[in-house]
Protein backbone atom coordinates (compact mmCIF):
# COMPACT_ATOMS: atom_id res chain seq x y z
CA UNK A 1 0.00 0.00 0.00
CA UNK A 2 1.23 3.46 -0.75
CA UNK A 3 0.82 6.55 1.45
CA UNK A 4 -2.23 7.81 -0.41
CA UNK A 5 -4.12 4.57 0.09
CA UNK A 6 -3.10 4.44 3.73
CA UNK A 7 -4.13 8.04 4.30
CA UNK A 8 -7.62 7.20 3.08
CA UNK A 9 -7.97 4.41 5.59
CA UNK A 10 -6.28 6.04 8.61
CA UNK A 11 -9.49 7.49 10.14
CA UNK A 12 -10.93 4.01 10.34
CA UNK A 13 -7.63 2.46 11.34
CA UNK A 14 -7.23 4.64 14.43
CA UNK A 15 -10.75 3.77 15.54
CA UNK A 16 -10.19 0.02 15.02
CA UNK A 17 -12.95 0.00 12.44
CA UNK A 18 -10.98 -1.92 9.82
CA UNK A 19 -10.89 -5.64 9.34
CA UNK A 20 -7.75 -7.41 10.49
CA UNK A 21 -6.21 -7.90 7.04
CA UNK A 22 -6.23 -4.24 6.09
CA UNK A 23 -5.32 -3.12 9.59
CA UNK A 24 -2.25 -5.36 9.48
CA UNK A 25 -1.16 -3.91 6.15
CA UNK A 26 -1.51 -0.36 7.48
CA UNK A 27 0.39 -1.24 10.62
CA UNK A 28 3.21 -2.57 8.50
CA UNK A 29 3.21 0.59 6.40
CA UNK A 30 3.11 2.96 9.37
CA UNK A 31 6.12 1.24 10.93
CA UNK A 32 8.17 2.16 7.89
CA UNK A 33 6.63 5.54 6.95
CA UNK A 34 7.23 8.47 9.31
CA UNK A 35 4.74 10.73 7.53
CA UNK A 36 1.90 8.30 7.93
CA UNK A 37 3.00 7.58 11.51
CA UNK A 38 2.69 11.31 12.25
CA UNK A 39 -0.80 11.33 10.77
CA UNK A 40 -1.75 8.40 12.95
CA UNK A 41 -0.61 10.31 16.05
CA UNK A 42 -2.65 13.34 15.06
CA UNK A 43 -5.75 11.23 14.56
CA UNK A 44 -5.23 9.55 17.90
CA UNK A 45 -4.85 12.87 19.73
CA UNK A 46 -7.95 14.31 18.08
CA UNK A 47 -9.85 11.19 18.98
CA UNK A 48 -8.73 11.43 22.58
CA UNK A 49 -9.88 15.03 22.71
CA UNK A 50 -13.26 14.02 21.41
CA UNK A 51 -13.56 11.21 23.91
CA UNK A 52 -12.47 13.45 26.76
CA UNK A 53 -14.90 16.17 25.87
CA UNK A 54 -17.39 15.12 28.46
CA UNK A 55 -20.76 16.76 28.42
CA UNK A 56 -21.51 19.05 31.34
CA UNK A 57 -22.87 17.49 34.48
CA UNK A 58 -26.44 18.67 34.66
CA UNK A 59 -27.80 19.36 38.08
CA UNK A 60 -30.53 17.28 39.65
CA UNK A 61 -32.74 20.37 39.50
CA UNK A 62 -32.40 20.40 35.72
CA UNK A 63 -33.34 16.75 35.48
CA UNK A 64 -36.23 17.25 37.88
CA UNK A 65 -37.59 20.18 35.88
CA UNK A 66 -37.48 18.10 32.71
CA UNK A 67 -39.30 15.24 34.41
CA UNK A 68 -41.93 17.52 35.87
CA UNK A 69 -42.52 19.17 32.52
CA UNK A 70 -42.92 15.80 30.85
CA UNK A 71 -45.29 14.45 33.49
CA UNK A 72 -47.30 17.66 33.41
CA UNK A 73 -47.61 17.42 29.65
CA UNK A 74 -48.65 13.76 29.85
CA UNK A 75 -51.29 14.60 32.43
CA UNK A 76 -52.57 17.49 30.36
CA UNK A 77 -52.82 15.35 27.24
CA UNK A 78 -54.57 12.55 29.07
CA UNK A 79 -57.17 14.97 30.42
CA UNK A 80 -57.78 16.63 27.10
CA UNK A 81 -60.13 14.51 25.02
CA UNK A 82 -58.98 13.85 21.52
CA UNK A 83 -60.97 15.06 18.55
CA UNK A 84 -61.59 11.51 17.45
CA UNK A 85 -63.01 10.63 20.84
CA UNK A 86 -65.21 13.71 20.80
CA UNK A 87 -66.58 12.77 17.41
CA UNK A 88 -67.20 9.16 18.32
CA UNK A 89 -68.53 9.77 21.81
CA UNK A 90 -72.21 10.20 20.86
CA UNK A 91 -72.11 6.99 18.86
CA UNK A 92 -69.84 4.92 20.98
CA UNK A 93 -72.40 3.22 23.31
CA UNK A 94 -74.88 2.64 20.51
CA UNK A 95 -72.47 2.12 17.68
CA UNK A 96 -73.19 -1.57 17.34
CA UNK A 97 -76.92 -0.98 17.51
CA UNK A 98 -76.68 1.71 14.88
CA UNK A 99 -74.66 -0.50 12.58
CA UNK A 100 -77.06 -3.43 13.08
CA UNK A 101 -80.09 -1.25 12.36
CA UNK A 102 -78.50 0.18 9.26
CA UNK A 103 -77.70 -3.29 7.96
CA UNK A 104 -81.25 -4.48 8.71
CA UNK A 105 -82.82 -1.50 6.95
CA UNK A 106 -80.59 -2.00 3.96
CA UNK A 107 -81.58 -5.66 3.76
CA UNK A 108 -85.27 -4.77 3.99
CA UNK A 109 -84.98 -2.14 1.29
CA UNK A 110 -83.16 -4.58 -0.94
CA UNK A 111 -85.77 -7.28 -0.41
CA UNK A 112 -88.62 -4.85 -1.10
CA UNK A 113 -86.93 -3.71 -4.26
CA UNK A 114 -86.61 -7.22 -5.59
CA UNK A 115 -90.17 -8.18 -4.67
CA UNK A 116 -91.66 -5.01 -6.13
CA UNK A 117 -89.73 -5.21 -9.34
CA UNK A 118 -90.44 -8.87 -9.94
CA UNK A 119 -92.97 -9.39 -12.79
CA UNK A 120 -96.26 -10.25 -11.04
CA UNK A 121 -97.99 -11.26 -14.21
CA UNK A 122 -97.05 -14.86 -13.91
CA UNK A 123 -99.88 -15.70 -11.62
CA UNK A 124 -102.22 -13.28 -13.36
CA UNK A 125 -101.41 -14.52 -16.80
CA UNK A 126 -104.26 -16.95 -16.91
CA UNK A 127 -106.75 -14.92 -14.92
CA UNK A 128 -106.25 -11.49 -16.32
CA UNK A 129 -105.85 -11.66 -19.97
CA UNK A 130 -106.81 -8.37 -21.48
CA UNK A 131 -108.25 -8.21 -24.84
CA UNK A 132 -108.10 -5.04 -26.75
CA UNK A 133 -110.04 -4.53 -29.79
CA UNK A 134 -109.08 -1.45 -31.66
CA UNK A 135 -110.41 -1.23 -35.16
CA UNK A 136 -108.76 1.31 -37.26
CA UNK A 137 -110.95 4.15 -38.39
CA UNK A 138 -112.47 4.55 -34.98
CA UNK A 139 -110.84 7.84 -34.54
CA UNK A 140 -111.49 9.05 -38.04
CA UNK A 141 -115.11 7.95 -38.11
CA UNK A 142 -114.86 5.02 -40.46
CA UNK A 143 -117.02 2.08 -39.82
CA UNK A 144 -115.85 -1.33 -38.84
CA UNK A 145 -116.38 -2.55 -42.30
CA UNK A 146 -114.03 0.11 -43.48
CA UNK A 147 -111.52 -0.68 -40.95
CA UNK A 148 -108.39 -2.10 -42.32
CA UNK A 149 -107.03 -3.03 -38.98
CA UNK A 150 -108.25 -6.12 -37.29
CA UNK A 151 -109.01 -6.40 -33.62
CA UNK A 152 -106.12 -6.58 -31.31
CA UNK A 153 -106.15 -9.08 -28.54
CA UNK A 154 -103.62 -8.37 -25.93
CA UNK A 155 -102.48 -10.85 -23.38
CA UNK A 156 -99.98 -10.20 -20.83
CA UNK A 157 -96.71 -11.69 -20.02
CA UNK A 158 -94.80 -8.51 -19.96
CA UNK A 159 -96.47 -5.27 -20.76
CA UNK A 160 -93.42 -3.17 -20.21
CA UNK A 161 -91.77 -4.41 -23.32
CA UNK A 162 -94.68 -3.77 -25.60
CA UNK A 163 -95.05 -0.46 -27.36
CA UNK A 164 -98.15 -1.46 -29.29
CA UNK A 165 -100.40 -0.92 -26.32
CA UNK A 166 -99.81 2.79 -26.50
CA UNK A 167 -100.50 2.96 -30.16
CA UNK A 168 -103.97 1.55 -29.60
CA UNK A 169 -104.83 3.75 -26.69
CA UNK A 170 -105.66 6.94 -28.66
CA UNK A 171 -108.53 5.06 -30.28
CA UNK A 172 -110.41 5.26 -27.01
CA UNK A 173 -111.00 8.93 -27.66
CA UNK A 174 -113.68 10.38 -29.92
CA UNK A 175 -116.79 9.12 -28.18
CA UNK A 176 -116.10 5.55 -28.77
CA UNK A 177 -117.85 2.87 -26.89
CA UNK A 178 -115.89 0.49 -24.93
CA UNK A 179 -116.73 -3.10 -24.74
CA UNK A 180 -115.76 -4.75 -21.61
CA UNK A 181 -115.51 -8.33 -20.81
CA UNK A 182 -114.99 -8.36 -17.12
CA UNK A 183 -114.32 -11.06 -14.71
CA UNK A 184 -115.40 -10.66 -11.11
CA UNK A 185 -116.09 -6.97 -11.62
CA UNK A 186 -112.49 -6.30 -12.33
CA UNK A 187 -111.69 -3.16 -14.16
CA UNK A 188 -110.07 -3.43 -17.49
CA UNK A 189 -106.35 -3.45 -17.13
CA UNK A 190 -104.83 -1.37 -19.77
CA UNK A 191 -101.42 -1.86 -18.42
CA UNK A 192 -101.36 -5.58 -18.55
CA UNK A 193 -100.91 -6.71 -22.09
CA UNK A 194 -97.53 -7.38 -23.36
CA UNK A 195 -97.94 -9.65 -26.26
CA UNK A 196 -100.25 -9.01 -29.10
CA UNK A 197 -101.75 -11.22 -31.65
CA UNK A 198 -103.88 -9.98 -34.42
CA UNK A 199 -107.14 -11.78 -34.96
CA UNK A 200 -110.70 -11.18 -36.11
CA UNK A 201 -112.71 -12.93 -33.48
CA UNK A 202 -116.24 -12.40 -32.20
CA UNK A 203 -116.19 -8.63 -31.67
CA UNK A 204 -115.77 -8.18 -35.36
CA UNK A 205 -118.62 -10.58 -35.96
CA UNK A 206 -121.13 -8.57 -33.94
CA UNK A 207 -123.50 -7.01 -36.40
CA UNK A 208 -124.04 -3.30 -36.09
CA UNK A 209 -121.34 -2.83 -33.59
CA UNK A 210 -119.89 0.59 -33.65
CA UNK A 211 -116.25 1.09 -34.32
CA UNK A 212 -115.02 0.47 -30.93
CA UNK A 213 -112.17 -0.38 -28.78
CA UNK A 214 -113.00 -2.78 -26.09
CA UNK A 215 -111.01 -4.27 -23.37
CA UNK A 216 -111.85 -7.26 -21.36
CA UNK A 217 -110.45 -9.68 -18.91
CA UNK A 218 -110.85 -13.32 -19.46
CA UNK A 219 -111.43 -15.65 -16.63
CA UNK A 220 -110.57 -19.19 -17.20
CA UNK A 221 -112.89 -20.59 -14.60
CA UNK A 222 -115.84 -18.32 -13.93
CA UNK A 223 -118.55 -17.14 -16.31
CA UNK A 224 -117.66 -14.10 -18.30
CA UNK A 225 -119.91 -11.23 -19.21
CA UNK A 226 -119.42 -9.33 -22.42
CA UNK A 227 -121.33 -6.15 -23.08
CA UNK A 228 -121.40 -4.46 -26.41
CA UNK A 229 -122.94 -1.04 -26.66
CA UNK A 230 -124.24 -0.32 -30.10
CA UNK A 231 -124.59 3.08 -31.67
CA UNK A 232 -128.17 3.07 -30.56
CA UNK A 233 -128.05 3.72 -26.84
CA UNK A 234 -131.12 1.58 -26.31
CA UNK A 235 -129.48 -1.51 -27.67
CA UNK A 236 -126.78 -3.24 -25.78
CA UNK A 237 -125.61 -6.71 -26.47
CA UNK A 238 -124.61 -8.72 -23.49
CA UNK A 239 -122.85 -12.05 -23.76
CA UNK A 240 -122.41 -14.54 -21.04
CA UNK A 241 -119.76 -17.10 -21.53
CA UNK A 242 -118.74 -20.22 -19.67
CA UNK A 243 -115.10 -20.64 -18.91
CA UNK A 244 -113.43 -22.08 -21.93
CA UNK A 245 -112.02 -25.52 -21.74
CA UNK A 246 -109.22 -24.29 -23.85
CA UNK A 247 -107.90 -20.95 -22.69
CA UNK A 248 -107.10 -19.78 -26.13
CA UNK A 249 -110.73 -19.97 -27.38
CA UNK A 250 -113.28 -18.05 -25.28
CA UNK A 251 -116.04 -18.56 -27.78
CA UNK A 252 -116.92 -22.02 -26.78
CA UNK A 253 -120.10 -22.47 -24.85
CA UNK A 254 -120.91 -18.81 -25.02
CA UNK A 255 -124.18 -17.34 -25.91
CA UNK A 256 -125.47 -13.86 -26.52
CA UNK A 257 -128.55 -12.00 -25.43
CA UNK B 1 -54.32 -6.28 38.04
CA UNK B 2 -51.06 -5.33 39.64
CA UNK B 3 -49.68 -8.01 41.86
CA UNK B 4 -48.74 -6.72 45.32
CA UNK B 5 -45.52 -8.73 45.23
CA UNK B 6 -44.42 -7.13 41.99
CA UNK B 7 -45.36 -3.73 43.26
CA UNK B 8 -43.35 -4.25 46.43
CA UNK B 9 -40.28 -5.21 44.43
CA UNK B 10 -40.87 -2.33 42.09
CA UNK B 11 -41.09 0.14 44.94
CA UNK B 12 -37.87 -1.11 46.51
CA UNK B 13 -36.05 -0.92 43.21
CA UNK B 14 -37.57 2.47 42.51
CA UNK B 15 -36.16 3.84 45.73
CA UNK B 16 -32.76 2.56 44.69
CA UNK B 17 -33.14 4.19 41.31
CA UNK B 18 -34.17 7.45 42.90
CA UNK B 19 -30.90 7.61 44.77
CA UNK B 20 -28.67 6.85 41.79
CA UNK B 21 -29.06 6.89 38.08
CA UNK B 22 -26.92 3.88 37.24
CA UNK B 23 -28.00 0.55 38.62
CA UNK B 24 -25.36 -1.98 39.65
CA UNK B 25 -23.85 -3.78 36.69
CA UNK B 26 -23.50 -7.06 38.58
CA UNK B 27 -27.21 -7.54 38.63
CA UNK B 28 -27.80 -7.05 34.95
CA UNK B 29 -30.54 -9.60 34.41
CA UNK B 30 -32.45 -8.34 37.41
CA UNK B 31 -32.14 -4.81 36.10
CA UNK B 32 -33.45 -5.87 32.72
CA UNK B 33 -36.40 -7.58 34.32
CA UNK B 34 -37.01 -4.51 36.40
CA UNK B 35 -36.79 -2.30 33.34
CA UNK B 36 -39.16 -4.52 31.39
CA UNK B 37 -41.60 -4.39 34.26
CA UNK B 38 -41.40 -0.62 34.27
CA UNK B 39 -41.87 -0.47 30.53
CA UNK B 40 -44.92 -2.72 30.69
CA UNK B 41 -46.49 -0.63 33.41
CA UNK B 42 -45.64 2.65 31.73
CA UNK B 43 -47.08 1.43 28.45
CA UNK B 44 -50.30 0.72 30.33
CA UNK B 45 -50.40 4.35 31.46
CA UNK B 46 -48.62 4.17 34.80
CA UNK B 47 -46.89 7.55 35.09
CA UNK B 48 -45.00 6.52 38.23
CA UNK B 49 -43.34 3.73 36.30
CA UNK B 50 -42.60 6.11 33.48
CA UNK B 51 -40.98 8.54 35.87
CA UNK B 52 -38.66 5.74 36.98
CA UNK B 53 -37.78 5.12 33.34
CA UNK B 54 -37.01 8.81 32.92
CA UNK B 55 -34.79 8.79 35.99
CA UNK B 56 -32.97 5.79 34.61
CA UNK B 57 -32.36 7.29 31.18
CA UNK B 58 -32.32 11.05 31.70
CA UNK B 59 -28.55 11.39 31.83
CA UNK B 60 -28.07 9.53 28.54
CA UNK B 61 -30.79 11.53 26.82
CA UNK B 62 -29.66 14.91 28.10
CA UNK B 63 -26.01 14.28 27.32
CA UNK B 64 -26.67 13.07 23.81
CA UNK B 65 -29.02 15.98 23.21
CA UNK B 66 -26.42 18.42 24.43
CA UNK B 67 -23.79 16.86 22.18
CA UNK B 68 -26.11 16.98 19.22
CA UNK B 69 -27.48 20.46 19.80
CA UNK B 70 -24.65 22.17 21.62
CA UNK B 71 -26.42 24.06 24.39
CA UNK B 72 -28.31 23.25 27.53
CA UNK B 73 -31.54 25.05 26.74
CA UNK B 74 -32.02 23.15 23.50
CA UNK B 75 -30.88 19.94 25.15
CA UNK B 76 -33.51 20.39 27.85
CA UNK B 77 -36.29 21.06 25.35
CA UNK B 78 -35.18 18.15 23.19
CA UNK B 79 -35.09 15.85 26.19
CA UNK B 80 -38.65 16.74 27.08
CA UNK B 81 -39.73 15.95 23.57
CA UNK B 82 -37.77 12.70 23.65
CA UNK B 83 -39.51 11.54 26.81
CA UNK B 84 -42.91 12.52 25.48
CA UNK B 85 -42.25 10.48 22.35
CA UNK B 86 -41.03 7.57 24.42
CA UNK B 87 -44.23 7.66 26.45
CA UNK B 88 -46.34 7.95 23.34
CA UNK B 89 -44.71 5.07 21.49
CA UNK B 90 -43.88 2.85 24.43
CA UNK B 91 -46.64 0.50 23.37
CA UNK B 92 -44.78 -0.20 20.14
CA UNK B 93 -41.54 -1.07 21.90
CA UNK B 94 -40.76 -4.77 21.72
CA UNK B 95 -39.28 -6.39 24.75
CA UNK B 96 -36.59 -8.15 22.74
CA UNK B 97 -35.27 -4.77 21.55
CA UNK B 98 -32.47 -2.92 23.30
CA UNK B 99 -34.34 -0.23 25.17
CA UNK B 100 -31.51 2.29 25.28
CA UNK B 101 -30.72 1.84 21.60
CA UNK B 102 -34.37 2.66 21.00
CA UNK B 103 -34.07 5.70 23.27
CA UNK B 104 -30.94 6.84 21.43
CA UNK B 105 -32.75 6.44 18.13
CA UNK B 106 -35.58 8.68 19.30
CA UNK B 107 -33.12 11.18 20.73
CA UNK B 108 -31.19 11.45 17.49
CA UNK B 109 -34.42 11.91 15.53
CA UNK B 110 -35.70 14.57 17.90
CA UNK B 111 -32.41 16.44 17.79
CA UNK B 112 -32.45 16.37 14.00
CA UNK B 113 -36.00 17.73 14.04
CA UNK B 114 -34.94 20.44 16.46
CA UNK B 115 -32.06 21.42 14.26
CA UNK B 116 -34.30 21.62 11.21
CA UNK B 117 -37.09 23.43 13.02
CA UNK B 118 -34.93 26.16 14.34
CA UNK B 119 -33.19 26.64 11.01
CA UNK B 120 -29.77 26.53 12.53
CA UNK B 121 -27.21 25.70 9.96
CA UNK B 122 -24.42 25.91 12.49
CA UNK B 123 -25.13 24.47 15.88
CA UNK B 124 -24.51 26.72 18.82
CA UNK B 125 -21.92 25.07 20.96
CA UNK B 126 -20.77 26.66 24.24
CA UNK B 127 -17.84 28.95 23.79
CA UNK B 128 -15.38 30.64 26.07
CA UNK B 129 -17.37 33.83 25.67
CA UNK B 130 -20.44 32.16 27.08
CA UNK B 131 -18.35 30.87 29.97
CA UNK B 132 -17.07 34.36 30.73
CA UNK B 133 -20.53 35.83 30.81
CA UNK B 134 -21.73 32.97 32.93
CA UNK B 135 -24.54 31.96 30.58
CA UNK B 136 -23.82 28.26 30.75
CA UNK B 137 -22.67 27.85 34.31
CA UNK B 138 -23.65 24.23 34.57
CA UNK B 139 -21.36 23.45 31.67
CA UNK B 140 -18.28 25.22 32.87
CA UNK B 141 -17.82 25.72 36.57
CA UNK B 142 -14.52 27.47 37.28
CA UNK B 143 -12.87 26.43 40.58
CA UNK B 144 -11.69 29.13 42.95
CA UNK B 145 -8.02 28.03 43.40
CA UNK B 146 -5.34 28.84 40.78
CA UNK B 147 -4.37 25.29 39.83
CA UNK B 148 -7.91 24.26 39.47
CA UNK B 149 -8.58 27.38 37.44
CA UNK B 150 -5.75 26.53 35.03
CA UNK B 151 -7.02 23.01 34.58
CA UNK B 152 -10.51 24.28 34.05
CA UNK B 153 -9.24 26.73 31.46
CA UNK B 154 -7.41 23.99 29.56
CA UNK B 155 -10.45 21.80 29.73
CA UNK B 156 -12.59 24.65 28.50
CA UNK B 157 -10.22 25.24 25.59
CA UNK B 158 -10.33 21.59 24.65
CA UNK B 159 -14.09 21.66 24.92
CA UNK B 160 -14.21 24.70 22.71
CA UNK B 161 -11.92 23.01 20.23
CA UNK B 162 -14.07 19.92 20.01
CA UNK B 163 -17.27 21.94 20.04
CA UNK B 164 -16.05 23.95 17.11
CA UNK B 165 -15.03 20.81 15.30
CA UNK B 166 -18.39 19.20 15.95
CA UNK B 167 -20.14 22.31 14.71
CA UNK B 168 -18.52 21.84 11.33
CA UNK B 169 -20.03 18.40 10.92
CA UNK B 170 -23.32 17.64 9.21
CA UNK B 171 -26.01 16.27 11.50
CA UNK B 172 -25.65 12.68 10.36
CA UNK B 173 -21.87 12.64 10.74
CA UNK B 174 -22.20 14.30 14.13
CA UNK B 175 -24.68 11.70 15.29
CA UNK B 176 -22.45 8.90 14.03
CA UNK B 177 -19.28 10.21 15.66
CA UNK B 178 -21.02 10.98 18.96
CA UNK B 179 -22.51 7.52 19.16
CA UNK B 180 -19.31 5.78 18.04
CA UNK B 181 -16.49 7.72 19.69
CA UNK B 182 -18.16 9.35 22.68
CA UNK B 183 -20.96 6.99 23.62
CA UNK B 184 -18.80 4.00 22.67
CA UNK B 185 -21.23 2.04 20.53
CA UNK B 186 -19.95 -0.33 17.87
CA UNK B 187 -20.36 0.52 14.21
CA UNK B 188 -23.18 -1.98 13.83
CA UNK B 189 -25.01 -0.57 16.83
CA UNK B 190 -24.65 2.94 15.45
CA UNK B 191 -26.01 1.72 12.14
CA UNK B 192 -28.99 0.20 13.92
CA UNK B 193 -29.65 3.37 15.91
CA UNK B 194 -29.38 5.59 12.87
CA UNK B 195 -31.32 3.12 10.72
CA UNK B 196 -28.49 3.02 8.26
CA UNK B 197 -26.00 0.51 6.91
CA UNK B 198 -22.65 -0.24 8.52
CA UNK B 199 -20.87 0.86 5.36
CA UNK B 200 -22.58 4.23 5.42
CA UNK B 201 -21.84 4.69 9.09
CA UNK B 202 -18.21 3.76 8.55
CA UNK B 203 -17.99 6.33 5.79
CA UNK B 204 -19.62 8.98 7.97
CA UNK B 205 -17.29 8.20 10.86
CA UNK B 206 -14.23 8.33 8.61
CA UNK B 207 -15.28 11.68 7.19
CA UNK B 208 -16.04 13.08 10.64
CA UNK B 209 -12.69 12.02 12.07
CA UNK B 210 -10.87 13.57 9.16
CA UNK B 211 -12.74 16.87 9.59
CA UNK B 212 -12.14 16.93 13.35
CA UNK B 213 -8.42 16.33 12.86
CA UNK B 214 -8.30 19.08 10.27
CA UNK B 215 -10.12 21.47 12.57
CA UNK B 216 -7.76 20.67 15.43
CA UNK B 217 -4.74 21.32 13.22
CA UNK B 218 -6.11 24.67 12.12
CA UNK B 219 -6.99 25.59 15.71
CA UNK B 220 -3.53 24.76 17.00
CA UNK B 221 -1.96 26.63 14.10
CA UNK B 222 -3.97 29.73 14.96
CA UNK B 223 -3.01 29.41 18.63
CA UNK B 224 0.66 29.05 17.73
CA UNK B 225 0.66 32.38 15.87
Amino acid sequence: MNCKQVEELLPLYVGHDLEDGRAGMITAHVQTCTHCAGSVEEYVEAGQLVQQSAAPQFSEATYASVRQSVLHEIKRESETPRLRDLLLRPFQPRLMWAVSTAVLLAACALAYYFVASRPNVLHDQKANAVIKLAPDGAADGRGPEQSSSPAVIAGSPDHRLNPLHKTVKPNLAGGLHSLTMAKNSRKPRLSQPSWHSRTQDEPAAVPGAVPATFETSISSRKPMRLEIQTRDPNIRIIWFSQPPANEGSPNESSKGI
Amino acid sequence: MRSPLAWGKLNVLSEVALNRNDLPVSDLSENQTWLQLLITRAAAGDTDAFEQIMIHSQQKVMTLSWRMLGNEADARDASQEVFLRIYKYLGRFKQEQDFFAWVYQITVNVCRDFAKKRQRHTTQFPSLASMDTGRDESAFEVPADQQGADEALIAAQQRELIAGAMATLPAKERAAIVLRDIEGHTTDEVARILKSSSTTVRSQISSARRKIKLHCEQYLRRKAR
